[in-house]
């Protein structure tokens, strides 16, 4: 079969750094291949696909003893603006590569940088549009998309641009189960009808296994191996689930979290939740479960005040949140937001840590104590003057963790916050939230993972159209197996 | 009925330059006048309500009371009418200050109206029939894309600040919280130029000295007599100040 990519990179190294960032690396792709490309945190995956599109050294300089070959052309010799008749590449977050108001103009944003005429643009965006089932909003604005749609319209413009190749960077890190299978599905009928060669950063989902026919495990940045996916499943199987074997104890008789009918309506008139009766006892850990855009963070949001209910009320600890109690309720609890440098402002870890201690009325010495005490628990320990920026995604995570924590809540709320992380630094986050459970905390935990959900909470609600329409015990999910299934969270399959 | 929005970029920002040229030249109240009542006869036909100029309304009235106040300590126009110590009053104080925010009310709503009634699109396309090469001139729409997408961002920095006991609330908070969120801000941000440069340039983003857009602006006979016609009534206005 026809060669697509060939990869020889013996290093690549960046400027100012001793070791090389990818080194022996050879690898051969033919054209229709369908590869997914897997590995821990930094072992490399992003870049491969960066080499491949010449970005790096084009865009992130850096020196590459190698060579990389697509379509039987070195990408070296071929200017960034003209890989585009080679490759077309999706990074991670869909939101940051989106430059038009609209979809249509967006989507015909690469065919018009060819300079073809207005009907072929229209033709080929047509075409794409109804490829991915998104005519109904090809006048929408970009920026109103959810995440799903976000996805499609990018996928989308590459595609309009008919490129041999696909390269795409954890496609799905942030969709539900329901999208995120569809995505694949398009991946896959795109690889199979019109036979583009596609290369998938693995996410924890693993879902562009049942499509792929190769996959390529990378570490520490070289290739550790190249294997089927039948002999990648036998060597790497992960039967036994990660599970929380430590104590939940739910108080019954205490109240943390109660919300009386609950709505909000956003000032643009979109419905955020509705009429939502959820109560959550002391010690519980539930997930919140549901769809993009079901309304699972709005429902935190008004459970932390960041919001307030357009109707019903919300009580926090057995009060009624006002505008004039919110910040004393605050202090006894804790907001894990999905993207951790939302939370991050300060310049060094110690810092950062510390923050909410500033201005508390308590010795310096205690102070130290508890944010050593708290770096330990989350495994940044020594690391006290490390500018938070250079941690992985995953530490950054566990380091938001720890400055939410520090302050000892008795209610920790966490939206989505191993969505991006890998499988071993999503461990590492569950696991300190179970430790924390285990320690008589409250945990509110909303998460698209719904394996996560089953063997990490003890409770499970489920959000649907903005409403909350399912309420059961963790380890009676199965039996709702048929539920997840009509409201589309789940394919037709146990988990 | 003209549909303002449909209109050649070109003719919209001749309407613009007028008023505020005007505003700038003309000594009249009056003239200024009805410029303003233009605008918000503009406003109504093509918004059928004033909604989107409340909030700059707000500033200006703010603004204007500053303007009062300024002119009323230092104003020297016409008579004396009191003086106490440093502090003189004139007279004039009142017709100056109304004269101050005319002409800012005329500037800044001009202004606001044309960006809110033009296409960033139509606006880089117009910068390319003067030649500015398209790589520059896209620079217009992607800065309007992205406008929203910044402001997101700040907000979800201040509920992250707000729930670690900062709060973010009423304007002084969001002054005094400022350099805490500029930093993940900027840093969100140059993570968002980053990847957005690298995915346009991979789209094939400057391979060609032009590109092709949905709706290419074309001007009509009518829009080129309008331009004219707005140029001489300038001109006009210009030597009737000047000369009477």
């Amino acid at each position: 079969m026809e060669s697509m990519i060939s990869i020889d990179i013996k290093a690549l190294v960046f400027p100012e750094e001793k070791e090389a960032a990818l080194k022996n690396i050879k690898l051969d792709i033919k054209k229709g291949d369908f590869i997914a490309v897997t590995g821990g945190a930094a072992s490399g995956k992003s870049l491969l696909l960066h080499t491949i599109t010449s970005a790096a050294p084009k865009f992130y300089p850096c020196a590459i003893d190698g060579t990389v070959r697509v379509a039987d052309r070195n990408v070296a010799e071929i200017p960034l603006c003209e890989m585009a008749d080679y490759v077309g590449y999706m990074m991670q977050e869909p939101q940051n590569q989106m430059i038009s108001r609209t979809v249509y103009d967006e989507l015909a944003f690469g065919v018009a940088n060819m300079n073809l005429s207005n009907g072929e643009i229209e033709s080929r965006v047509k075409k794409i549009m109804s490829f991915l089932s998104i005519d109904d909003f090809a006048h929408r604005y970009t920026d109103a998309l959810s995440g799903g749609q976000a996805q499609k319209v990018v996928l989308g413009s590459i595609l309009t641009l008919k490129s041999p190749v696909l390269l795409l960077d954890q496609p799905t890190a942030e969709l539900d189960p329901k999208t995120s299978a569809e995505l694949y599905r398009h991946l896959a009928r795109i690889n199979r009808e019109k036979n583009v060669t596609t290369m998938v950063v693995m996410d924890k989902s693993k879902e562009v296994l049942k499509y792929a026919n190769r996959v390529v495990v990378m570490e520490n940045g070289t290739m550790k191996e190249c294997l089927t996916v039948d002999d990648y499943q036998n060597k790497y199987r992960t039967d036994t689930k990660i599970k929380n074997n430590l104590p939940i104890r739910v108080d019954r008789e205490t109240d943390i979290v109660r919300l009386n009918g609950a709505s909000h309506l956003y000032k643009s008139g979109i419905v955020g939740c509705q009429n939502i009766h959820f109560t959550l006892k002391k010690g519980d850990f539930t997930a919140v479960i549901g769809q993009n855009g079901s309304g699972k963070s709005t429902m935190l949001k008004l459970i932390e005040g960041l919001l307030k209910p357009t109707e019903g009320t919300v009580e926090l600890f057995g009060t009624q949140v006002t505008k004039k109690n919110i910040s004393q309720l605050r202090r006894r609890t804790g907001f894990l937001f999905q993207n951790p440098d939302d939370q991050i402002f300060c310049s060094s870890i110690k810092e950062e840590i510390g923050y909410v201690l500033k201005g508390k009325a308590c010795e310096e010495e205690e102070k130290n104590r508890k944010i050593q005490d708290t770096l330990e628990f989350v495994g940044l320990k020594g690391w006290d003057e490390v500018h938070p920026q250079r941690l992985s995604r995953g530490q950054r995570q566990l380091l938001a963790l720890g400055s939410v924590i520090i302050n000892e809540p008795e209610l920790i709320i966490a939206d989505e916050p191993t969505s991006g992380l890998d499988e071993i630094q999503s461990r590492l986050v569950l696991e300190k939230l179970a430790t924390l459970s285990a320690q008589g905390k409250t945990i509110l935990l909303v998460t698209h993972d719904l394996s996560e959900a089953k063997y990490f909470a003890n409770r499970i609600v489920v959000m649907n159209q903005h409403q909350l329409i399912l309420d059961f015990k963790a380890d009676e999910m199965d039996e709702y197996t048929k539920a997840l299934v009509e409201i589309e969270l789940l394919e037709g399959e146990a988990i | 009925m003209i549909n303002v929005k449909e209109l050649d970029p070109r003719v919209k920002l001749t309407w613009c330059l007028f008023l505020i040229l005007t505003a700038l030249v003309s000594q009249s109240m009056v003239q200024n006048g009805v410029l303003l009542f233009c605008i918000v006869v503009i406003e109504i036909m093509t918004q059928k309500s004033l909604q989107r100029l409340k909030v700059p309304a707000i500033l200006l009235l703010l603004v204007g009371s500053q303007i009062l106040i300024i002119n009323l300590l230092f104003g020297r126009a016409g008579t004396l009418l009191f003086s106490w110590g440093f502090l003189s009053i004139y007279s004039g104080f009142i017709s100056a200050a109304i004269m101050g925010f005319l002409r800012i009310s005329v500037i800044s709503l001009g202004a606001i109206q044309f960006a809110c009634n033009t296409d960033a699109t139509d606006i880089a396309q117009m910068l390319i029939k003067w030649h500015v090469p398209y790589r520059y001139a896209m620079l217009v729409p992607i800065t309007a894309r992205f406008f929203p997408v910044m402001v997101n961002e700040y907000k979800s920095i201040c509920d992250s600040h707000s729930v670690r006991g900062v709060p973010c609330d009423t304007v002084m908070e969001h002054i005094k919280n400022l350099p805490a969120a500029m930093l993940p801000l900027i840093y969100r941000a140059l993570r968002i130029s980053n990847d957005a440069s690298l995915s346009i340039e991979l789209r094939g983003y400057g391979r060609y000295d032009t590109r092709s857009f949905n709706k290419p602006i074309e001007m009509s006979t009518f829009e080129g007599i309008a331009i004219l016609l707005i140029i001489i009534a300038y001109i006009s206005l210009l030597l009737y100040t000047v000369f009477l």
